[in-house]
This record gives structure tokens, sequence and C-alpha cells, in this order.
């Protein structure tokens, strides 16, 4: 693990990816900054650090889209996974170095909270701004986190980014899109048969086994038919609670709110392991195709 | 040392390889021959565990690739069809990191390295980028990084495609000089590359083994002495004549001119007859000057219609 880190680490700043991710990341930040907290005077600096995301979302892409891709396009990746290593030192490798460079960017706005201390003379919120930056590191990380698994499926860097751009904007989307969607059990109930007919056909593109994936479908149909008859109240508003509830958006905004919740890091924790262990998934699984 | 067992991959419904079985023993040096597409790369991709197979096992030395991957990988130096290099590490950078891969402790890499290095005849461009070498070096770079952490197994996909003639004479000395040490498996699409610094050739076309024997053996079986090609001096028609009436000539033709006063023939004999010595004896008797006589290119193609033939006959 620790030789493909420090490979992947040198490399962030051999070819200008890492340059470029840290400078634009500062750039918007700054850009933030200088409006909020030096234009408006806002006190609290977490408020930079909540407004900027709708941009950098477009920032992390570039960072994240050749992790995987570009070794496979250029066939380097034959080096690392017929080497006597772990292909989970693989990944985590990969991942932690893209996790400096993001760490270098939260090192380097480190400075701004500063200087509003000094300039209101101590009054920033100093639990709320370290409860944004812990949101914001752990955002970013779910950003790298899924991001390096969309690269992980194609050797197209570009299609990586392109995609990884749709998805961060489909997941910020339907944080506003809660409201829209009606509350119906009925619609409820048609949405979860959907999506469990978008999971079955995952299912059968991953094993190839139609006899599996059939007794897999109805049973889990069976199971939703027969949980919504004896308990329909259940369904009321529930694609809206779950779609709540899977936002990574959503617990991004809460965590500003003011509670903080162990909740929402676990959430944040899950997401990353989960995209990690997917990752790793796609390259084993690769070797099969 | 490297067994392989029943190897079956399919890619979709194509189905690259087929019940592929053979051994490498300890020292020997195997020549993997076959045309493109034939299914090398592939084989030796799932012998590296680069891959996996549809079906069957590979083991090397000893190890089960599938069941014990890092221990069978210590085992083995890879050098893929196209070399995994790093273009923007010099060629130091890129050794130290393939010494970190294969766990080679901090103290002796500088020794290995070195080593390779010198093993690889790289050592003047270390310092150098990558991307601005030439495809000899960077080929050679390529089997400096198998050659890291002396493993016993070499594995090398076409070392010499796309080298000019004096890299690939180079290459080639350079691997009989390695088969002292390590047990290698080599593939190529040319018989002559690999006829001459290999001890036993495993032929495949199709996904399918078509021979396994020496090199000997093998041109023994094909070589094509039935089939001539001759430059005689002299005039044309008395020469073709006289050659058409050799005992065993079943067909002689005049196939162009190609030097003033000379003719080139081309001359099938049946399969018992070797038509050479006559032929000299003809033409020193007519005092016709023989400028030039050779059989006919031996190319993989032939060897598989003669092999597939031979074996189709055999059934039959
Ligand atoms: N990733 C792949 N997907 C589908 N088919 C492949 C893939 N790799 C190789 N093949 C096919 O498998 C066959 C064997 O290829 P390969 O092992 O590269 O042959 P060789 O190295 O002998 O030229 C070829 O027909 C090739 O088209
Ligand atoms: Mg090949």
């Amino acid at each position: 693990m620790k030789a493909v880190f420090l490979k992947e680490l040198r490399g962030y700043f051999r070819n200008p990816i890492g340059y470029v991710f840290i400078g634009m990341m500062f750039l918007v930040i700054s850009f933030y900054y200088i409006v909020y907290s030096m234009y408006y005077q806002y006190s609290d600096y977490y408020y930079v650090l909540d407004a900027c995301v709708g941009l950098i979302m477009f920032i992390f892409p570039i960072l994240t889209m050749r992790i995987m891709s570009e070794e496979m396009k250029t066939k380097t990746d034959q080096i690392l996974l017929t080497s006597p290593i772990k292909t989970s030192g693989i990944v985590l490798g990969k991942f932690l170095a893209a996790e400096v460079i993001f760490l270098i960017v939260i090192a380097l706005t480190l400075l701004q909270p500063l200087v509003t201390i000094l300039h209101f003379k101590g009054t920033l919120n100093t639990a709320f701004t370290l409860g944004g930056y812990l949101a914001f590191f752990l955002l970013g990380t779910s950003f790298i986190a899924i991001g390096m698994f969309i690269s992980s499926l194609t050797e197209n860097q570009l299609i990586a980014a392109v995609i990884t751009i749709v998805v961060f904007m489909l997941m910020n989307l339907t944080n506003g899109l809660y409201n829209v969607f009606p509350s119906s059990r009925y619609f409820s109930l048609g949405a979860l048969i959907v999506a469990l007919a978008i999971i079955l056909f995952l299912i059968y593109r991953a094993i190839h086994e139609v006899i599996i994936t059939g007794i897999v479908g109805v049973a889990a149909l069976l199971a939703l038919l027969v949980t919504f008859f004896i308990v329909p109240t259940a369904f009321d508003g529930l694609l809206i609670k779950i779609m709540q509830e899977f936002s990574v958006f959503e617990r991004f905004a809460d965590i500003f709110t003011g509670v903080f919740e162990l909740s929402h890091v676990i959430f944040f924790l899950s997401v990353i392991v989960f995209f990690l262990f997917m990752t790793y998934q796609v390259v084993e699984k690769r070797r099969w195709s | 040392m490297i067994e392989v067992k029943h190897l079956t991959k399919r890619y979709g419904d194509h189905l690259a390889l087929d019940d592929i079985s053979f051994t490498v023993e300890d020292g020997e040096i195997v020549g993997f021959l076959g045309p493109n597409g034939a299914g090398k790369s592939t084989t030796m991709n799932i012998i590296t565990g680069y891959l996996s197979s549809t079906e069957g096992e590979v083991k090397v030395g000893g190890v089960d690739v599938l069941e014990n991957p890092i221990e069978a990988k210590s085992k083995i130096g890879y050098l893929p069809e196209i070399p995994p290099l790093y273009v923007d590490m010099t060629v130091q950078e890129y050794l130290d990191f393939a010494c970190d891969l294969k766990s080679v402790p901090a103290a002796n890499k500088p020794e290995t390295i070195e080593q390779v290095c010198k093993l690889a005849r790289i050592a003047d461009v270390r310092k150098r980028l990558i991307r601005n070498l030439s495809k000899g070096y960077r080929q050679r770079v390529g089997l400096a990084q198998a050659l890291v952490g002396n493993p016993e197994v070499l594995i090398l996909d076409e070392p010499t495609v796309g080298l000019d003639p004096k890299q690939i004479i180079e290459v080639r000395d350079l691997i009989k000089n390695l088969s002292k040490k390590h047990t290698i498996l080599l593939s190529s699409h040319i018989l002559q590359e690999v006829q001459a610094v290999c001890d036993k050739l495993v032929i495949i076309n199709h996904g399918r083994i078509v021979a396994i024997d020496t090199p000997e053996a093998l041109s023994r079986n094909i070589l094509q002495i039935n089939k001539l090609e001759l430059r005689i001096k002299g005039p044309k028609n008395d020469i073709l004549r006289g050659i058409q009436d050799l005992d065993g000539v079943v067909e002689a033709e005049i196939l162009r001119i190609r030097e003033e006063g000379t003719v080139d023939i081309r001359v099938e004999t049946d399969d018992e007859t070797d038509v050479r010595g006559a032929v000299f004896t003809f033409c020193a008797e007519n005092n016709y000057p023989i400028y030039m006589m050779r059989t006919d290119e031996i190319n993989l193609e032939d060897i598989f219609l003669q092999v597939t033939g031979e074996r189709e006959a055999r059934r039959r």
C-alpha cells in the first residue's frame, strides 16, 4: 500500500493535476471567503464552507477521474496487479494519496478563519467552524470515494469525469426535489418496484445467472407486496424519507444546523467505506470478465 | 515450475483459450509460439494472475495462482506485451517503485537496481525520463522491472516485437544469458526467433495447443526440402528441361529473371526425394554455375497446416 500511495502522491505533482485541483479549490473557497467574510462581514466561517460546495463538486472530478482509469488505459495496472501485493492495498493507497491532496487544500484554507478571528476580535464561533470543517472533510472524502469508484468503471478519463459530475449534480438536485414527489403510498410502492428492477438488472449483469436473479427478484417483490398489504401506512411518504436518509447533501446541510449528530459522521463513513469496497470489487471482478 | 492444466478462457461468447495444458520444468526455457490472436497474452496474463481463467488451474513453483496469489506472484517476473511503464518517472524512480512493489528491503535496493540495470544494459539511461526513451530502451526497462527481486520464473510476452534487428539480437542474447539462472516462458509469433534459444516449443493456434516438442523435432517435421528455389546461369530452356528430367521432380517452372544471363526456377519434388544433390551434379556436368539454392521459407502457417494436418491424418 505504501509504495502505491507514495507513487500516486508523487504523481500528483509530476503532472499538473495536483496543482490544478489545489489551485482551483483554493480559488473558489477564497472567492466565497472574500464575499462572505470580507464583503458581507459574516463572522461565521462555516458559511463559506457551506456555500462553496455547489461549485467545488465540479472540481473534484479533476482529482478523481484518472485514479483508476488512467492505469487501465496505459496498461500499467499490469505491474500493480501482477505484483505480490494486495488489491485492497492498491485501492487504499490510491485513495489515501487523493485524500492527502484534499487535506492540503483544507490546510491552506485554515488561515482564513484565523484572519476572521483577528478581524472580529474573537467572535468566531469555534464549535461551528470545527463542525463545518468536519462536514466539509467528510463530504469531500465521500466525493473522492464516489469519484474513484466511477473511475474504476471505465478506462476513459473524460467519461469518468462526466459521469462523476452528473452523479454529483443528481445528488445535489434530488436534495431540492423531495417536495416535488407525491407522498402517496402507491407512488412509493411503484418507485420501489422500479428500484428493485434496476437492482435486479445490476445483479444479473454481475453474476449472469437467470435463475438466481429470478428467485431473488420474486422473493423481494413478494416481500414488498405483502408488507404493502399488511402495513400500507408504512409506505406513506416512504420514498421521500428514503431519499432524505441517503442524501449526502442533506446530511451535509444538517451538520450546519448546529445539532451535531454522530449518526451523520457514521453515515458519511459508511458511504466512503461502501464506495471503496465497490472499487475493490470492480478491480477484482474485472479479471473474470 | 509452471503447471498449466486445462485452462479455458471465455471473453463473453468468444472462446479465447480452449483446454490448454503444458508444463515448464525447472530451469527450462520454453517458447510459446503462435500467430496474433492465438491466445498467448491471455495465457500469460492468467499465469501471472492479471486475469482469471474461466476453468482450469495454474501452479507456479507448486503454488496455485488463484488460491495463494501473493506467494505465486512473488515467484514471477513478468514483462507484458505492452511494458507497464510510468512515462513521467525516471528509470531509477521506476525501478525503485518496482523494488517497493516486490518488497525488496530498503537496504538491498541500490544493489538490486544496479544489478538489473547492468543485466538489461540500461545503466546509461538511469537518470532519464522514461517518456524520452526509444522503443528498444523501454523494452529493456520493462525487462529490468521483471528482473527485480530475482524471481525464479520469468514470463516474457513478445519481448522483441517492434525492435530493430540489432536490438532483437541484443534482447535475444540477454534472454539466453538469463536462462542460466531462471525458468523462462517466452512468447513470439516468429518461429526463427524462439527456435534458437528455447529447449521446448509450445505451439498454440486459435486458443488450442497444436504441438509441444523440441525445436529440432519440430523443424525436422517441417523442413520443406521438397520445395526449392534456384538461380542458375545458362540457357534457360535447357536448364528447365534438364531439371524437369531429374528423378523425383514433380514440377519445375521459371519464376523470373533477376540477373543478366541467369534464370530463377521453382522446383517441387515428391516427399521422399531430396533433389539438391542431383541439381548440383546436373549443373556441374553442363557447366551451369549455381548462383542460389534455397528451401522455401518456413513459416508458422506451414507448421500449423502440417502439424494439424498430420494429427488429422492420424485420426483417420
Ligand atoms: N479483453 C478482451 N476482450 C475480448 N476478447 C479479447 C480480449 N483480449 C483478447 N481477446 C481475444 O482473445 C484472443 C486471444 O488474444 P491474445 O491472448 O491477445 O492473443 P495473442 O497474444 O496470441 O496475440 C483474440 O482473439 C483476441 O481478440
Ligand atoms: Mg499477445
